[in-house]
This record gives C-alpha cells, sequence and structure tokens, in this order.
C-alpha cells in the first residue's frame, strides 16, 4: 500500500513538475483586456507604431488594456484569426486583408457595426471619412461589418535616374501599357545574354496586380459575390500582355512572390516596380537615387484595386469587450490627431478627409511628394474582387498566371481549366 | 604472417588516405557554403547588402549592430526564454515519463506486454506534423492555443526515449537487481537510487536528441502560439526574415541567425563526441 | 497482527501484478490522449461533411471519394514520391559512400564528422531561409558563381530540386553518421580474409560491407522516407508549392486545405490516408527488421 502511495505520489510529482515547468500566468484585473490581431511580423515600423498607439490609448482609456497579436503579413494573420474562431475563442478586434470580410461573415464570425456606427453619428460619421475607402469592402450586402483601417493602393515606382541615363524624360513617366513596354524595352540592358537590369518588375502571381490589369483593360474578373469570369477575353489579353513583357520582349524580372521587388529597385536591378503604397517609406530611406511614383499606366483607362487592411470586431466575444472594442475602433480610425500620425509613420492613405486638410500632412506632402500619388489615384480606385471561397480562388488564379508566365499553357488554356476549377468550387459553396 | 598482412591492409589503406580526403574535403567544403555564407553576410552593413553583395570582406563589421537593430525589432528575449523553457520543461517531463515505463518494459512481466509495446513503437512513425489537424482541433478545444504546453504536449510520451532506455535498462545484470532488492531497494526506489546511475548513458543521448529536435522544431509551434508569450525562436527567426511586402532584411535575418543557431553550435563543439554517439545511439537502437 | 500481515502479503500481490501497470500510466495517458484519440477522432471526423460553423453530416466515404478525384491530391502525391525517392536515394547513397570512405584511421576524421553534420543541428526553417538567400534570382550567390539568372525557386523544373538539394543538405551527416556507427561494428577479421583472397576494394563493397550492413540501410532508408514526408517547413517557407503547385507536398497541401481554405472534412480525410501510408511503412518496416527490433 505504500508502494501504492509512493507511486500516486510520484504521480502528483508529474502534475506539479508540469504545473510547475509551464505555469501560464492569467491576469486577473478588473480591467478590460482585448487582444488585437494585427497583420505585420512584430519586426519593423509598422509593429513598433502600433506598439506606441495601442499603448496610447491604453493611457487614455484606463479602464480598456488592448494587447496586439502581430500574427505575421496578411495571410498568417487571416489563418490566425480563423483558427482562433474555429477554436471557439475568437479574437476581440482584428485587422486582416481586405478582401476577406465576406469570408469572416460567411463564418458567422464579425459583429455587424451599424448600430455602433448610428450611435457615433451615421452619416456624419461616415462623411468623414475619403468616401472611396469606406466603400473598400467594409459592407457586405449593405451591412456595415469592417471600418477602413490601412489602406494602399499599388503605384508604379521608377527610377528617375535611370530614366535619364537611356534617354527617357524622367518627369513623364508611361502612362499605357504601350508606353510602358517601350520604356522598359529601353531600360533593360542585356550584356551577353545576361540580363544586368531589368525594365519593369513586380509580383506577377498577386492577383491584386492582375485585377488591375483586366480593369485597366475594360475587363471584369467577377460579378457579384458567387462567379468569377476568368475566361472574360479582356482578362485573356491582359495575361498575355504580361506574357509577353516576359516572355517575348524579356524586360520583365520574373518573381511571382515578390520579396526581392523593392531590394532590387533599390539595387538597380530594376528600373520599375508596381508596389503598394506601403513600401514609399522603405524605398525613401534606402535609394540612393533619385526615384517618382505614378498612377499604374492604363490601356482603356486607369484603374487600380485598393488593398490593405479593414478592422472588425468579433462577434462571440461579451458585450463589454464588443463595446469597448468599437472604443478601440472609433478613436484608432476617426480621432483626426490619431488617424493622421498613423498615416504619416505607416506610409498608408489616411483615411479623414480632415487628416489630407491637415498642416502636418500639407508639410509632409511638400517634402515627399511621392506619397500624393495614391491620393490622387483613388480617383480610378475600387475595391478588390471579392467572392465565396476568396481564399482558394485566389490560389487558383494565380497558379494559372504561373503556368501562363512559365508558357506551360496559353493564357486562354490556363484559364479555362482555371475556370472550370473556381466553377465547381463556387457551386459547391452554394 | 597474421601481423604481415595487416601491415599490407595499412599501407593500402595510407596510399589511398589522399583521395580519401581529397573527397572528404571537398563535399565538406560543399556542405559548408551556406553557414560560410550566412557568416558573410551577417557581417555586413544593412545597406552595403544592396551595393556589394558578393564581396567576402565588408566595408565594416557589421555583425554586432545588426544583431542589436535585429533584436530591437522583434521580442527575441521572449523568443529565446520560450525556447528554453519549452526545450528543458519538456527534457524533464520525458525523462520522468519515459523511465518508469522503459523499466517496466525492460525487467517486468506483465499481461499484454508485446502489445503495449508496439503501441508505443508505432509513435515512433506518427510526428506531430502527420497529425497536425487533430492535434490542432485538441489543443485548441482545451483552450491551450498560444501557450508553451501547447508546444510541448503532444510530445510529453516520447517512444524514442522508451525505447533507448529499455535497452538499457536489459543491459543491467539480474545480480544488482537481485542486491538491491535485497538491501529493500526496488521498483521506483531502484529506479532512483540505481536505476538512473546505470542508464546515465543513454539519458544523455537522449537529452541531446530531444534538445535538437525541439530547440529546431517550426512548424507545429508555429501553428498553435500567435504572440511572444509563447513563440520559439525558430518560429520567430523565420518571420522575421520572410516580412511581407519590402522583403527580407538578409544582413539582420542572418546576424539573428548566428544568434539563434549558436547555442547548439557551441554544445556541439564542446560536447561534439557526446553529439555524435548520441546520434549514432539513436540509429542502431531502433 | 496475523490479519495484518495477511494484508500485507495480499497488497504485496496486487502490487506486484499492477505495478507495471502504474509505470505505464503516464506514458500511456500522454499517448492515448494526444496521438491515438486524435488519430481515432480524425478517422470519425472524415466521414463527415462540415465546416466552420457548419453542422456536421454523415456522408460515408464520400470524402475520400472526392479526394481521391481531386487531380491536386494525386499531383501532390506525385511531388512527394519524386522528392522522397530522390532526395532519400542520393542523401542516402552519398552517405554510404561517404562513410565507407572515412571508415578509415583518418586523422581529421572528427573534423570531417562535425563538418557534414552541422546542417543538421541546424533548424530546417533556419536552413530555409539561407537557401532562399543562396538562390536569390539577382542577388544570391549561386547566380552570381553560374554568370546566370537562374531561377531556382520559381521554375516548374527546378523548384522541386531545389527543395530536394536543402533536403539533402540537411540529412545527408546524419546519415553518414548512422553509416558510420553502422561500418565501426562490423568484424575486421573478415576484411582480412577478404584481403587474402585479394579481393579489391568494390568486390569488398559488394560483398562483405553491403550485406553486412544491410541492417542499417534499411533503418536508415526508412528514416529519411520519413524525414521527406515531413518536410513541410521547406515547402511552407521556400516555395509554398510554387510554381502552380510543382513544388507541393502532401502535408503542406494537407496545411492549405485545413488552415488556409478550411476544408476540415478534406483534411481531416488526407490526415487519415496519410496516417494510413505511415502505417503500411512502419508495419514494412517492422517485417523487414523484425529480429533487429526485438534482438535485445
Amino acid at each position: 500500500m505504500r508502494k501504492i502511495i509512493k507511486v500516486l505520489s510520484f504521480l502528483k510529482v508529474i502534475v506539479a513538475v508540469v504545473l510547475v515547468v509551464f505555469v501560464v500566468v492569467g491576469s486577473g484585473f478588473a480591467q478590460t483586456n482585448l487582444n488585437f490581431v494585427y497583420p505585420v511580423e512584430a519586426a519593423g515600423r509598422l509593429g513598433q507604431l502600433i506598439d506606441g498607439l495601442v499603448g496610447e490609448f491604453n493611457q487614455q482609456h484606463p479602464d480598456i488594456r488592448v494587447t496586439p497579436i502581430f500574427a505575421g503579413g496578411y495571410v498568417p494573420a487571416l489563418e490566425r484569426v480563423q483558427m482562433m474562431v474555429l477554436g471557439g475563442n475568437p479574437p476581440d478586434i482584428a485587422v486582416v486583408g481586405n478582401d476577406y470580410t465576406l469570408m469572416l461573415v460567411d463564418m458567422d464570425a464579425l459583429l455587424p457595426l451599424d448600430d455602433f456606427i448610428a450611435e457615433a453619428g451615421g452619416k456624419s460619421f461616415l462623411d468623414r471619412f475619403v468616401p472611396a475607402l469606406l466603400t473598400n469592402n467594409s459592407r457586405v450586402e449593405g451591412t456595415f461589418y469592417a471600418m477602413p483601417f490601412q489602406c494602399s493602393t499599388a503605384v508604379l515606382y521608377y527610377n528617375k535616374d535611370l530614366f535619364t541615363e537611356v534617354g527617357l524624360d524622367p518627369n513623364s513617366p508611361p502612362e499605357t501599357w504601350f508606353e510602358l513596354s517601350v520604356a522598359a524595352a529601353k531600360l533593360t540592358d542585356m550584356e551577353g545574354g545576361v540580363t544586368k537590369r531589368y525594365g519593369i518588375e513586380y509580383q506577377v502571381s498577386n492577383i491584386w496586380y492582375f485585377m488591375a490589369l483586366v480593369w485597366q483593360n475594360g475587363g471584369e474578373l467577377a460579378r457579384g459575390l458567387g462567379e468569377v469570369t476568368l475566361t472574360d477575353e479582356k482578362a485573356i489579353e491582359a495575361a498575355q500582355f504580361w506574357s509577353d513583357l516576359l516572355n517575348k520582349w524579356k524586360v520583365l524580372a520574373f518573381e511571382p512572390k515578390g520579396s526581392v521587388v523593392v531590394q532590387d529597385l533599390i539595387a538597380g536591378k530594376t528600373a520599375m516596380t508596381y508596389n503598394s503604397t506601403g513600401s514609399l517609406s522603405s524605398v525613401r530611406d534606402a535609394a540612393r537615387f533619385n526615384w517618382g511614383t505614378a498612377f499604374l499606366p492604363g490601356r482603356e483607362k486607369f484603374a487600380v484595386p485598393i488593398g490593405g487592411g479593414l478592422i472588425s470586431i468579433y462577434k462571440d466575444i461579451p458585450k463589454k469587450n464588443q463595446e469597448a472594442a468599437w472604443e478601440f475602433v472609433k478613436w484608432f480610425t476617426s480621432t483626426t490627431e490619431i488617424a493622421t500620425r498613423w498615416s504619416l509613420g505607416s506610409g498608408y492613405l489616411a483615411l479623414l478627409e480632415e487628416s489630407w486638410n491637415s498642416s502636418q500632412m500639407q508639410e509632409y506632402l511638400k517634402e515627399f511628394p511621392q506619397a500624393l500619388t495614391a491620393k490622387n489615384q483613388l480617383r480610378y480606385a475600387r475595391p478588390q474582387m471579392m467572392v465565396y471561397e476568396n481564399s482558394q480562388i485566389r490560389t487558383i488564379i494565380s497558379e494559372a498566371l504561373d503556368t501562363v508566365m512559365l508558357q506551360k499553357a496559353t493564357p486562354g488554356q490556363a484559364f479555362e481549366k482555371a475556370q472550370r476549377q473556381i466553377d465547381q468550387i463556387l457551386k459547391k459553396s452554394g | 604472417m597474421r601481423s604481415q598482412t595487416r601491415n599490407k591492409v595499412w599501407i593500402f589503406m595510407e596510399k589511398n588516405h589522399v583521395t580519401t580526403n581529397l573527397v572528404l574535403i571537398i563535399t565538406s567544403a560543399i556542405i559548408v557554403i551556406p553557414l560560410f555564407w550566412i557568416i558573410i553576410t551577417a557581417i555586413k552593413g544593412p545597406a552595403e547588402i544592396f551595393y556589394r553583395p558578393f564581396s567576402l570582406i565588408p566595408e565594416r563589421f557589421a555583425l554586432f549592430s545588426n544583431i542589436a537593430e535585429a533584436w530591437s525589432r522583434a521580442p527575441f528575449t521572449n523568443y529565446y526564454w520560450n525556447t528554453v523553457v519549452v526545450v528543458m520543461g519538456l527534457l524533464v517531463v520525458q525523462l520522468i515519463i519515459a523511465i518508469p515505463a522503459a523499466y517496466a518494459f525492460a525487467r517486468l512481466e506483465f499481461k499484454g506486454k508485446n502489445l503495449l509495446f508496439m503501441i508505443v513503437l508505432v509513435k515512433l512513425m506518427i510526428t506531430a506534423q502527420s497529425v497536425l489537424l487533430p492535434n490542432y482541433l485538441l489543443v485548441s478545444s482545451l483552450g491551450l492555443l498560444d501557450t508553451k504546453l501547447a508546444i510541448a504536449l503532444p510530445y510529453f510520451s516520447s517512444p524514442l526515449a522508451v525505447l533507448l532506455f529499455r535497452q538499457a535498462f536489459k543491459q543491467i545484470p539480474q545480480e544488482v537487481v537481485d542486491a538491491a532488492e535485497i538491501d529493500g531497494c526496488q521498483g521506483l526506489k531502484f529506479i532512483w537510487h540505481i536505476g538512473i546511475s546505470l542508464i546515465k548513458p543513454m539519458i544523455v543521448a537522449l537529452s541531446v536528441i530531444s534538445i535538437v529536435y525541439h530547440w529546431n522544431e517550426f512548424f507545429w509551434p508555429m501553428l498553435v502560439t500567435d504572440t511572444a508569450k509563447a513563440r520559439t525562436l525558430t518560429i520567430g527567426l523565420a518571420l522575421f526574415g520572410l516580412k511581407g511586402e519590402t522583403g527580407a532584411e538578409w544582413t539582420l535575418t542572418m546576424a539573428i541567425t548566428i544568434v539563434v543557431i549558436i547555442p547548439l553550435f557551441f554544445m556541439f563543439a564542446v560536447f561534439r563526441r557526446q553529439f555524435i554517439n548520441s546520434f549514432m545511439q539513436s540509429g542502431t537502437t531502433g | 497482527m496475523v490479519k495484518n500481515s495477511q494484508k500485507v502479503k495480499r497488497t504485496k500481490l496486487t502490487k506486484s501484478v499492477i505495478r507495471p501497470y502504474l509505470y505505464l500510466i503516464p506514458l500511456f495517458t500522454f499517448l492515448i490522449v494526444f496521438t491515438y484519440y486524435p488519430i481515432a477522432r480524425m478517422f470519425y471526423l472524415s466521414l463527415f461533411q462540415w465546416g466552420i460553423g457548419s453542422k456536421k453530416v454523415f456522408i460515408g466515404i464520400e470524402n475520400y471519394i472526392t479526394v481521391s478525384t481531386t487531380p491536386l491530391f494525386w499531383q501532390v502525391v506525385r511531388n512527394n514520391i519524386v522528392f522522397s525517392f530522390g532526395s532519400v536515394f542520393i542523401s542516402v547513397s552519398l552517405a554510404l559512400f561517404l562513410a565507407v570512405l572515412a571508415n578509415k584511421n583518418l586523422k581529421f576524421k572528427g573534423f570531417y564528422q562535425s563538418l557534414l553534420f552541422y546542417p543538421h543541428i541546424i533548424p530546417l526553417a533556419v536552413g530555409a531561409l539561407i537557401w532562399i538567400w543562396l538562390f536569390n534570382p539577382r542577388q544570391g550567390l549561386f547566380n552570381h558563381l553560374l554568370g546566370a539568372e537562374v531561377n531556382w525557386l520559381n521554375s516548374f523544373e527546378l523548384a522541386l530540386p531545389s527543395l530536394m538539394v536543402v533536403q539533402i543538405w540537411a540529412n545527408m551527416g546524419y546519415y553518414f553518421l548512422l553509416f558510420l556507427a553502422g561500418l565501426q561494428n562490423l568484424p575486421a577479421s573478415l576484411y582480412e580474409v577478404a584481403e587474402l583472397d585479394g579481393a579489391n576494394s568494390w568486390q569488398k563493397f559488394r560483398h562483405l560491407t553491403f550485406p553486412l550492413i544491410s541492417s542499417t540501410t534499411f533503418f536508415v532508408i526508412l528514416l529519411a522516407i520519413i524525414h521527406s514526408i515531413q518536410s513541410v517547413d521547406l515547402v511552407y517557407l521556400m516555395t509554398e508549392g510554387g510554381p502552380a503547385n510543382s513544388s507541393n507536398l502532401i502535408i503542406y497541401y494537407l496545411y492549405t486545405e485545413a488552415f488556409r481554405w478550411w476544408h476540415l472534412d478534406i483534411a481531416s480525410t488526407i490526415s487519415s490516408i496519410l496516417f494510413i501510408v505511415l502505417l503500411l511503412l512502419t508495419a514494412l518496416y517492422f517485417i523487414l527488421l523484425e529480429r533487429k527490433v526485438y534482438y535485445a
């Protein structure tokens, strides 16, 4: 018997060791604790900026404590949020990519914000925002499920010194596809079969840029929330144009994932890139040459999708958390001073008209005129494509683009195959 | 006659040492290139990498400033601490669980022993990666996401440890056990006072393997953690190296890489023989 | 008093019967809760149609039919077979070759061992980062040395082989050590006899070394296969399965189905299939090596 007791106490030791080794101290304050999933790695400017602003909010609201969770890029953050929802432990607040509102609403994860907005002043509250940014997939079937948080568009970055070097006017960047190809050809520098410098480089598999192209060409990628029109002639033409830049004229650096696009621009390996306005400050800090930004070149028209992230509140959290969360969302997005600072620090588009008119912003734009391009381009901006099963459908389209770019299929073949897959998926999801 | 043969063999081998050495040197050199390139990259300034990416000697030696910069950008101190806690805590638990079980399998007779042992062995093949989804659902339903415990739980029962210790316990002569029993020292008392010291080499071997394996693990910890509260070094580094729009900053990433791999490299350098024997051990037992 | 001693006897008897089981309780508790129960649950769930926020509907083996008629699944299986076969064959034969070479009284043996083995103590995820940097198309070391612009990780033909290179780099040294351990246990006397018979090195290898270390070889091959099935870190960090799934492997595919697209029913089904494959591999291994496992 004594032995059994010993064995039992041995088991107790195990339990004790487990507990001691892995103690997780839960905090038991009377505060409302909110976690806030944010799509960036803690590394870098953005993470520090968020940390600072959240800290400020916490200080001004002693009864609320927001803790940021830095979850990596947009995709990991979305996965993280979905996992948390699935695990029955949703985040209180999260910023996710602006084409995933539907997916989260479909999961019944998001809290409708209409009541909160009405309480904050309804129309007069909404009127303070830049209109283009409000239409940015914040609503699903008329109901607000998210507020704009960080918005960007793609712009054309170009190396002015190289423009001068090859005899192009550094102050008139290409405005059409045709001008783009000509400039890219001039800027490409080939030596003995090896390309020393490319005319242009961007993430070819990223449907965000592809969407812009299709629209510029007068086409559409989707109709409503449940139909994708990839076999649209205009889409096929757009893919053919990209493939020609890469394979026929050899002026495009092939970088489907885009992890080195900005680095290549900075290192002078490429003369022009399409990139998010989010990279403005990185380029400014590292470039040792004169550079400019411009609208993405158009064909039938200018067009560009709005990208970036929206902020939402989650449904299955206590009422008091929901209210505290709205307090945070409101504070962050609609306090003029905070919104202005957030925009200046991050490089994202300012959300409020007041921010654009503020003296701080005016001064900043005088010094850094490259930042104005994105605001001006908003005239041509639209929310990006959002459909059911968005994640998988984006993957399929980007795979089709890979196939085209690597000449494993013509755009027509690749898109037809992808269209069939997509139709099947959308049919299944109903 | 015999010694003559041996001499002949020796001379024969001696002659070939040049080629042997040459082949081994070339292979080793190829294998070492990535390590070499980590160091070359890590000591350059962040700007230099754009303009002189292939120079072997940096304009200025920037290793320490790179480490400091990277360290200030992400909570590597937390990552480090989490890793140490997970790895050491897990090892202690693994030992406590595996030693009595291995003793039972080695020295006690009971019904269903072979079947039970088989069940343990099968787990050798089922590591966390092949059961990602069910384990994730379980950890999540226990409300353990984003804890260090979640990283370690699936590994508490280590079949390799049971296997190694079982073998070691079997090699203890019966007389030792009998003598101890006469002194009233049996069961857990025997394991604690005598057994552990007799199977020490295997404990060391298992410890080395477990530490290396869990120090380096990536996918499972990445799935179950989100914040600096529980994240481990490997994940912190990998995500640091691949962050979003501006791409990786290679000088900083490689500088942090050095910090991450140095503890194991240091252990390896100091206990090289022990390390190599442990990993050899893991093979000859299974 | 007498009663008492009887009691002691009885408890002693019970104790010796249940003692082994008591020792096994902690082990089996965690084994069952964190390995076998999740697996059983996964099999159970693979028979339902379900997802986030949707009710479970029993549909029998329909998920298995869906998976087996998904072209992507078979593409991933094919990729995984190519990847496993290639990386296992190259790393194991290279390791064996080097081990036979190094199994001599070499002065710098320890040095070689360290240099060949070190990649195995670097986290594979970190190894992946290093290799991304080496493979970088315009700023990487390899293309610089080659004087060409090869798109290692973004080409249909090269993405999977590039991952194989990293896999071989990471594990070859470990297999080398295992072979070396096996070779050291071989009886020297047999070689002396062979020497007397005038056997050359190839003959010695073919007729002596290779048969004698076949059990080590089996073990190493199995280990390498398992390593190759599990190398999801590389895919996740280096290629994300691209371009167009040409480097997608089974565990990464499983991960996308489960955690990116949230097709939990399909993911459970793939998990179950994977589990059965691993189980078959294990069984095969035990059948082939029964004696070796139980010799102790």
